[in-house]
């Protein structure tokens, strides 16, 4: 059973093959074992698992059926689980329990998944290899000397030990994709929009995105069709008729486009990755599908652009770590700019430090002056131009790069392991549709391109590729009618992303972890050979599709905003449900008078929740 | 030598929305500490704003109401600062583009005539929590009540040029947002606040520096808050020293402003759009939506009110002064009891006395104006005299009833029957020879005395205009 797909799991539980209670143990037990080796959790909370899974089988005794029915899962410790630790990879929110769920939990509660912890992640999800968690750097299990990437390594790390059928990760700038590539199995960063970030600790708001990891597209569909969704509680969530991503699973790739864009070829990729990149199209070819080179001039400022864009909306996003309501306080402080500087100072690891300075350094008035010239919002740096070269998604190798080491301990990583990630998120595609860099005029706009087209690029390749013997896996893309460049066909541009493809593929070519970790044997041995080279690449679908139309800037029309009614109390939680909130200048946390006031007049104590669940 | 005060006014003024601008808790006022905070206004991890459309729809009433742009898109943006009350570490505000751009207001100035007040922008941002420094023991205590309550901030060009101007500015606006409900102006609550900025110059000089002034929690400290603040510059000019911007606090205990922080120490707040939220799109339509709900407004009111009722400037301006006392005044008119100006002249005068000896607003006057009419009705039949009207209207104010019925109970009718008045003044002609004989002799004032005889003869109901007319054709004058 450690071994099944989710698919394969829904379909014992629903023939009543294994009762949920069963296999919630299982994987406990195999958490247990692995997880003083491995690091990918930082919660287990098992006595939550076992009553999900009691109330699954209760479920599924009354006939009930759901493709998550009784499934266990973990989720990144990025999204807010009521009454359970968040943290977030942080010191900050070490002790920090939230009152409610994140969407997502809510969305796979009422699903009946059930909840076997949340994993590890790099701190405030900032890294690419979960060293800088606060609780420790999580292995790879292929090698447990070699990072798992990050920043959704523990959720990677897991599902490719079988510590959980699946999990769910968040991608800013490749922290889904590039982890699922090192681990071996497979990712997804849904287009922006796709799936709520309410509940979803913000990193880089108009990045981040959470998203399915599992070992197959089949089990990306599944998740993905629970996850995703509208949300009234996030603005930019996309208002669009729910799809059922399995859909296009099992249909041949014959017909579809793939575009190679030129610059992901270029200088700086591994030629061991380009190898197996170009191997991943001949796989393609030789089923069907077409390929056409097109080029992306512009990718050259992603990179730029993402360490100007994230950072600065960090710095932001992380100032509500104060130490004032919740979170890490300072033991000792003289007065209140002391109780910040101290509190941040113990708080925050030194990727975020570096992060939060940058950020702040950008969005200062004197540089913004000088990096900005007048009227750059009228032209946004490669805006239409990238945009209709983006209906093409592209192949990228430069992606991966090679496994570092873990270097245990070592929090103060450089972020230059982030690098190769960047390029669509800043243009239209599955990250944050078009942004100029400019970032003081971030735009909103809606992806372009059909769901349908990106569907069927993304699962039908993917699923394709399930049991072929394909190398890494990549970013593949569909070219479709490009009108400037006067290309006479129409073309249709399948964007598979690698994941797609490649991951596709990669789930194929590496069924199992090659060498024994904690009792199961793997299928394939990629044990002596350099890890970058070995597991498949997934990367996020980019779905740009064919008949694509660049859509027309998201409107918050007043007439479809969510609070139009103006109703107090709809939304949110229960106000009485959260007052804590502590004084600014009191040193002696939840035994200062002031918040005892402050608590003594609402049904709750004020008193901050610092109790792990149990492990 | 002359100086010429320069002014501009910014204005909050909270939007009377029942529920938060970004989150759904909400926003009375009074509420135990903390209780009226939710997650997103305490900004736990992870919570995300989500815009409140009523706060919207204020906003475009106060842009129709002031003749502006409704920007069709506008954005919001963070300004980043640390303080404990607000919790995000950023207030969520518009900057490069707001949602009103350019309208202007016009007001009666104190110094004479109507003036007229650009107003550069209107804002929508949400209000920080309270620090509560009192009550403590070293140590501060934060209330999230108002954080992420509704704020329009109303921004003038410098045009106004004294503090009464100022005041009287300030005194329209407020008049402005209640009169097209979007603020309850209630100055104590901080619902309605001003900062004022404040320079001098020679006439025809470019604009001085600028001071700030903060807390201006009345008109009246307004008022003195300016007045203390040119002083200051004006002296310190003249003294040979030069006027450093910065921001201000007034201490009405003291009369006078304090610095509070220089230009240097301002901070760079490092406004970004807000990624969490979408650029506001308002539609035409939503727009004429809006503005089909429109009321009239004050001035097109007063205006009417003397082309319509032919009344003074004056007295259309004291009653337009609140939405509620026009609606009133028009209540009385249309009861049909009397000409508009008597109407005119019982609000302006005993209402509005009674009112204020007993801190009404007119929406609480205890009489209505069906029923004051009642009572206009037996002062223009001649029934009531001026005084005895007074004393019937005390009675309805105190709750004794309609005019009528107080009339008959206290036998209040006015004498009118002019062979009684007649009969009577023969008697008091013959009682006062001397006075008749002084009249004679050219003393005006002697006929007043006559004709207070017959009112006191009367108990004051005989009708004053008959006693009049009788006693002059009588006294053949």
């Amino acid at each position: 059973m450690l071994n099944s797909s989710v698919t394969e799991i829904a379909a014992a539980l629903a023939e009543r093959k294994v009762s949920s209670l069963e296999l919630t143990q299982l994987f406990l037990e195999r958490i247990a074992r692995l997880n003083g080796e491995l690091n990918a959790y930082i919660t287990v909370s098992a006595e939550r698992a076992l009553a999900d899974a009691r109330a699954a089988d209760a479920r599924l005794a009354a006939g009930e059926r759901g493709p998550l029915l009784g499934v266990p899962l973990a989720h990144k410790d990025i999204f807010c689980t009521r009454g359970l630790p968040t943290t977030c990879g942080s010191k900050m929110l070490a002790n920090f329990v939230s009152p409610y769920d994140a969407h997502v939990i809510e969305r796979f509660a009422r699903a009946g998944a059930v909840m076997l912890g949340k994993t590890n992640m790099d701190e405030f999800a900032m890294g690419s290899s979960n060293e800088t968690s606060y609780f420790g750097p999580v292995r790879n299990p292929w090698k447990t000397s070699a990072v798992p990437g990050g920043s959704s390594g523990g959720s990677a790390a897991a599902v490719a030990a079988r510590m959980a059928p699946a999990a769910t990760g968040t991608d800013t700038g490749g922290s889904i994709r590039q982890p699922a590539a090192l681990s071996g199995i497979c990712g997804l960063k849904p287009t922006y929009g796709v799936v709520s970030r309410y509940g979803m600790i913000a990193y880089a708001s108009s990045l981040d995105q959470g998203g399915p990891m599992g070992r197959s597209a089949a089990d990306l569909a599944a998740l993905l069709n629970v996850m995703a969704g509208p949300d009234v509680r996030d603005s930019t969530s996309l208002e669009r008729p729910a799809e059922d991503y399995t859909r296009e699973l099992g249909r041949p790739v014959e017909g579809l486009r793939i575009g190679l864009p030129r610059e992901y070829f270029g200088a700086g990729v591994d030629p061991d990755v380009a190898a197996r990149v170009r191997e991943a199209v001949r796989w393609f070819e030789a089923r069907g599908a077409k390929t056409v080179e097109v080029s992306l001039p512009n990718t050259r400022l992603s990179v730029p652009c993402y360490y100007v864009l994230a950072p600065a909306e960090a710095s932001s996003n992380l100032s509500r770590f104060d130490g004032v309501r919740y979170g890490h306080r300072a033991q000792d402080y003289a007065d209140l700019r002391e109780m910040y500087a101290r509190s941040r100072a113990e708080g925050f690891g030194a990727e975020v430090k570096r992060r939060i300075m940058t950020g702040t350094y950008v969005l200062s008035a004197r540089l913004l002056r000088r990096l900005l010239p007048a009227g750059a919002e009228a032209a946004p740096p490669g805006g239409p131009r990238f945009r209709r070269r983006l209906r093409a998604v592209r192949p990228d190798p430069r992606a991966h790069h090679p496994v570092d080491r873990v270097r245990a301990g070592r929090q103060d990583r450089r972020s230059g392991a982030d690098v190769p990630q960047r390029h669509l998120h800043h243009r239209g595609e599955p990250g944050r549709p078009a942004r100029p860099v400019d970032p003081l005029r971030f735009r909103h706009r809606r992806p372009a391109g059909r769901p349908a087209d990106r569907r069927r690029l993304l699962f039908r390749g993917a699923h394709a590729g399930r049991g072929a013997r394909l190398p890494a896996g990549q970013r593949l893309a569909c070219p479709r009618a490009d009108r400037d460049a006067a290309v006479s066909v129409r073309l249709r541009l399948l964007i598979l992303s690698a994941a797609c493809a490649g991951t596709l593929l990669g789930c194929g070519s590496v069924q199992e972890p090659a060498r024994e970790i904690g009792g199961i044997t793997g299928g394939e041995a990629p044990a002596s050979a350099p890890a970058a080279s070995r597991p498949p690449q997934p990367r996020s679908p980019q779905a740009k599709s064919g008949a694509a139309v660049v859509g027309a800037p998201a409107r918050l029309n007043i007439s479809s905003v969510c609070n139009a009614r103006d109703e107090a109390g709809y939304a949110g939680i229960d106000p009485r449900r959260w007052p804590t909130v502590r004084c600014a200048s009191c040193r002696q946390g939840s035994r200062c008078p002031g918040a005892a006031r402050a608590a003594s007049s609402s049904p709750t104590s004020a008193r901050r929740a610092t109790r792990r669940t149990s492990s | 030598m002359q100086w010429e005060i320069v002014i501009g006014l910014e204005t909050h003024a909270q939007l009377a929305t029942r529920s938060k601008i970004f989150s759904g808790a909400s926003t009375a006022f009074g509420a135990a500490p903390n209780t009226q905070a939710s997650a997103v206004d305490m900004a736990l991890p992870g919570v995300l704003p989500v815009l409140n459309k009523a706060a919207v729809e204020l906003a475009i009433r106060f842009g129709l109401a002031i003749g502006a742009t409704v920007a069709p898109r506008s954005v919001f943006a963070r300004k980043n600062y640390f303080y404990p009350d607000l919790p995000k570490g950023y207030q969520i505000s518009q900057y490069e583009l707001p949602v009103v751009q350019h309208g202007s207001l016009s007001f009666v100035s104190p110094e004479g005539g109507e003036k007229t007040v650009r107003i550069l922008r209107a804002h929508l941002e949400e209000d920080a929590g309270k620090s509560l420094h009192e009550d403590f023991h070293g140590m501060s205590g934060i209330d999230l009540n108002r954080a992420g309550t509704p704020l329009l901030e109303i921004v003038t060009e410098p045009d106004l040029r004294g503090a009464k101007d100022a005041v009287a500015y300030a005194r329209t606006l407020h008049a402005l947002v209640r009169w097209i409900g979007i603020c309850d102006g209630n100055m104590q609550e901080g619902s309605f606040r001003c900062d004022a900025n404040v320079s001098v110059r020679r006439p025809g000089a470019p604009l001085g520096t600028r001071c700030e002034i903060k807390n201006l929690n009345s008109f009246r400290f307004m008022e003195q808050a300016i007045d203390y603040e040119v002083r200051r510059q004006i002296e310190l000019i003249e003294d040979g020293g030069t006027v450093v911007q910065e921001t201000r606090l007034y201490d009405p205990d003291r009369d006078e402003t304090r610095s509070m922080r220089s230009k240097e120490d301002a901070q760079d707040y490092r406004y970004f759009p807000d990624p969490d939220l979408l650029p506001l799109l308002i539609a035409a339509a939503d727009i004429e939506r809006v503005r089909a709900t429109m009321p009239e407004l004050p001035q097109a009111r007063r205006e009417r009110f003397q082309s319509e009722y032919g009344l003074s400037a004056y007295d259309a301006d004291a009653l337009t002064g609140a939405r509620e006392s026009a609606d009133y005044f028009e209540a009385l008119v249309k009861a049909g009891a009397a000409e508009p100006k008597l109407c005119a002249n019982w609000q302006t005068g005993e209402l509005a006395a009674a009112l204020k000896r007993d801190g009404l607003e007119i929406a609480a006057c205890p009489v209505s104006a069906a029923a004051l009419g009642g009572l206009l009705r037996r002062i223009a039949d001649g029934t009531l005299s001026g005084k005895m009207a007074k004393e019937v209207f005390e009675a309805m104010w105190a709750g004794e009833g309609a005019a009528d019925a107080i009339i008959e109970a206290r036998g209040l009718k006015q004498i009118s029957d002019s062979g009684a008045i007649e009969k009577l003044v023969d008697e008091v002609l013959a009682a006062n020879a001397r006075s008749v004989e002084e009249f004679r002799a050219g003393k005006e004032k002697a006929f007043n005395s006559l004709v207070g005889q017959v009112m006191k003869a009367t108990k004051g109901k005989a009708n004053p205009a008959q006693v009049n007319e009788i006693l002059k054709r009588k006294l053949g004058a």
